[in-house]
């Protein structure tokens, strides 16, 4: 009897526990009802739309203290975006709000796993994901619901708008990173009159992703790579690397910024004087200090922005001249985009008079800033999801100091890449 | 014959570097019988000390890099004191835990005072050069080689002809005899901890001028010096250098040559093959104490 009994009771505890899972998908996530529900708009009495609830943004990235590549630019350059729209009115008659999950820029499980808790909490829209290796960790999450994730970061062939990575709500504030090394390998041909020329790049999706784009770009020129290297993201010492650049007349790096420090001290310690471009992670390493007084007498940098040499655009002069005001520190260029994202998100919502995530991430297409931008160049999403297409050839200096040498204007990306 | 030069060199300052961070693993191992899992997090704070002494206090270089050692012979010691000696009846398993955390509270600390960016540390030696059968050498390296040589040799002495030495090969041969001898065990544990920590603050401040120091610099050169403490032999104090060494010019000589974008994987797949040819490293034997 006692043994059928606590059978029974198994039996009945069996079943409550099917029924209950079978009916928890049905209450539990809202997210669905929730976009559909946030941020219904109504009129006011001046005819402008308002909503019912104030546009909320997803921050995902680290700051400074968080871990080694925490860095408090893009919160920095959102938070001064939020500023300063709040005191236009915000949006929708009221001020946007943001709230920030910490997402590793080298852990793709940590970038999942914050990109999900924030779509949890339903947000008009997401902004962050500073590198290509968390938007493609995350981006197959990006399905699960419509909110809009604008990445502040460059574009890559591997998640670009009609790739096999991208996605309809997957958008990046950044250059088409294909075309910022084309450019890169074009100035050193043609404005440096260089031949021979080394790449060097981390072996991750980035670094790889612009050696292809560079060796691309070569061939178009009717020439090949003098040397191909690669060294891990966090390398230390690049002396094999280095010494493969003997003989070169330039040297094109594509990778983060620590390898790209030492291999500029390295250069000077094996006495190899050619000039080396880089992109974004160049900014990163003369900020650090780590790149000694003499290393950087040759440093190139393509960039979408020069914050450092603002001067070729009255819209980044006086985005630079705010931003310092405000954080009493120079501009980083992740700051500006981080800004730009803000921006877009504002006005995609104007556009669709709704913060409904899925309304705003169709808008967002729309959206066609001219003037004010972080960046200095107009934001106009293109067929790839791309915001930006305007990009600079700087020269920096171990200071910091910089000169902008040549301006480029891209085409817009087409769907696909 | 300029390039090789430059490997050679580069590998034999890599290796000497690793070299001290193994026999600092060697000598805590030897003393209480357990791995420590912060001592790269150690290598880690020992350099950003010198590096807050240097930039922050204005001390000068050397001063710097010797009040660090002395400083981090303290954190050793604070390490024994709260890793290892309220868990040192338990398992070796919870003790390896405990200095896990360690090293996780440590780099947490790290992070808050010095902040996640990269840092350069000065050298007495920077942007100085010599040229060796027409390779441009930077003379940290060949600092790196002399002073690793020097400190090694002396602690060989140390271990073979002192008092000290003794206990501590009294210690880690037989713990609990050694305690029935009289020896003062829990002092010796105390001054190997701090020992180490001071090799490993050695390794740091020769190897960060090099390149540059940041969170994870000194978890690096922990892995390598574990690799070579497994290919020397764990216990085999000349088997650890040697197997640092190996590590050094695989890892430059061979990776720069042949496999450059794997080279820092050649040391690994050399521990791999010696612990499937000779599983106690090539100069350990099977009875030491794990």
């Amino acid at each position: 009897m006692i043994r059928s009994s606590k059978r029974s009771s198994k039996l009945w505890s069996v079943i409550a526990v099917s029924c209950l899972v079978a009916v928890a998908p049905g209450c539990s996530s809202d997210s669905d009802d929730g976009a559909k529900s946030s941020g219904n708009k109504s009129e006011n009495s001046s005819g402008e739309f308002e909503l019912d609830k104030p546009v909320n943004i997803a921050l995902l990235w680290e700051i400074e203290g968080e871990s080694t590549y925490g860095t408090n630019a893009y919160n920095q350059g959102a938070e001064l975006a939020i500023e300063e729209l709040n005191a236009k009115g915000g949006v929708g008659g009221h001020d946007i709000e943001s709230f920030r999950i910490a997402a590793s820029p080298v852990d793709p499980q940590d970038s999942v796993a914050a990109l999900v808790e924030a779509q949890g909490k339903n947000p008009t829209a997401m902004i962050g994901m500073a590198s290509p290796t968390q938007i493609a960790a995350a981006g197959g999450n990006l399905e699960r619901s419509p909110i809009p994730l604008i990445a502040t970061s460059v574009s890559s062939p591997d998640y670009v708008f009609g790739s096999d990575g991208g996605h309809d709500n997957l958008w990046t504030s950044g250059v088409y990173d294909p075309r910022l090394a084309s450019e890169a390998v074009k100035f050193l041909v043609e404005d440096l009159d260089a031949e021979k020329i080394g790449l060097m790049a981390t072996n991750e999706p980035y670094g790889k992703g612009g050696v292809e784009s560079a060796k691309e770009e070569l061939e178009k020129l009717d020439l090949e790579p003098f040397a191909s290297v690669e060294s891990a993201p966090d390398a230390t010492d690049l002396t094999k690397q280095v010494l493969e650049m003997k003989g070169a007349d330039a040297a094109f790096h594509w990778g983060y910024p620590g390898p790209l420090s030492v291999q500029l001290n390295q250069f000077v310690d094996n006495a190899i004087d050619i000039p080396t471009i880089a992109s974004t992670s160049g900014l990163t390493a003369i900020k650090t200090g780590t790149v000694k007084a003499g290393a950087a007498k040759k440093f190139h940098l393509s960039l979408a922005c020069s914050p450092g040499d603002p001067s070729y655009s009255s819209n980044l002069e006086d985005f630079v001249e705010r931003y310092e005001e405000k954080w009493g520190e120079s501009v980083d260029l992740v700051g500006a985009w981080a800004y730009d994202a803000v921006l877009t998100v504002a006005a995609a919502v104007e556009i669709a008079e709704s913060a409904d995530p899925a309304d705003v991430n169709e808008a967002i297409s729309k959206v066609n800033v001219e003037d004010g931008s972080g960046c200095g160049g107009p934001v106009k999403p293109d067929g790839g999801h791309v915001f930006t297409h305007e990009l600079v050839i700087t020269k920096v200096e171990a200071d910091g100091a910089a000169e902008v040498l040549k301006t480029v204007d891209t085409e817009p990306v087409p769907e696909g890449g | 014959m300029d390039k090789f030069m430059a490997l050679l060199v580069s590998g034999l300052a890599f290796g000497a570097i690793v070299a001290l961070v193994a026999v600092g693993f060697l000598v805590v191992q030897k003393a209480s019988g357990v791995i420590n899992f912060a001592h790269g997090d150690l290598v880690t704070l020992g350099t950003f000390v010198s590096i807050w002494m240097i930039g922050d206090l204005g001390m000068p270089i050397l001063l710097a890099y010797l009040l660090a050692m002395v400083v981090m012979f303290g954190v050793g010691v604070a390490v024994e004191r709260v890793a290892y000696a309220p868990l040192s009846t338990r398992e070796p398993l919870t003790v390896v835990i405990a200095t896990l955390a360690a090293s996780i509270a440590i780099q947490g600390g790290l992070a808050v005072w010095q902040g996640a960016d990269a840092k350069p540390l000065p050298s007495p030696v920077s942007g100085r050069y010599v040229n060796i059968f027409g390779a441009q050498v930077t003379e940290q390296r060949i600092l790196v080689i002399v002073v690793s040589a020097v400190v090694i040799g002396a602690l060989m002495l140390v271990f073979q002809r002192t008092s000290f030495g003794r206990q501590l090969r009294a210690l880690a041969s037989d713990a609990e005899t050694a305690r029935l001898f009289g020896l003062r065990t829990r002092r010796l544990t105390m001054i190997a901890f701090g020992l180490s920590a001071v090799l490993a603050c050695l390794a740091g401040v020769l190897a960060a001028p090099m390149s540059n120091a940041n969170l994870t610099f000194g978890f690096k050169l922990m892995i390598s010096g574990f690799a070579a403490t497994v290919i020397g032999g764990f216990g085999s104090f000349g088997g650890v250098i040697v197997g640092a060494l190996a590590i050094g010019i695989v890892q430059q000589l061979v990776g720069g040559y042949f496999l450059i974008n794997y080279s820092e994987a050649l040391p690994f797949i050399v521990m791999f093959m010696v612990i499937v040819l000779k599983p106690e490293g090539l100069f350990g034997t099977t009875a030491e104490r794990l």
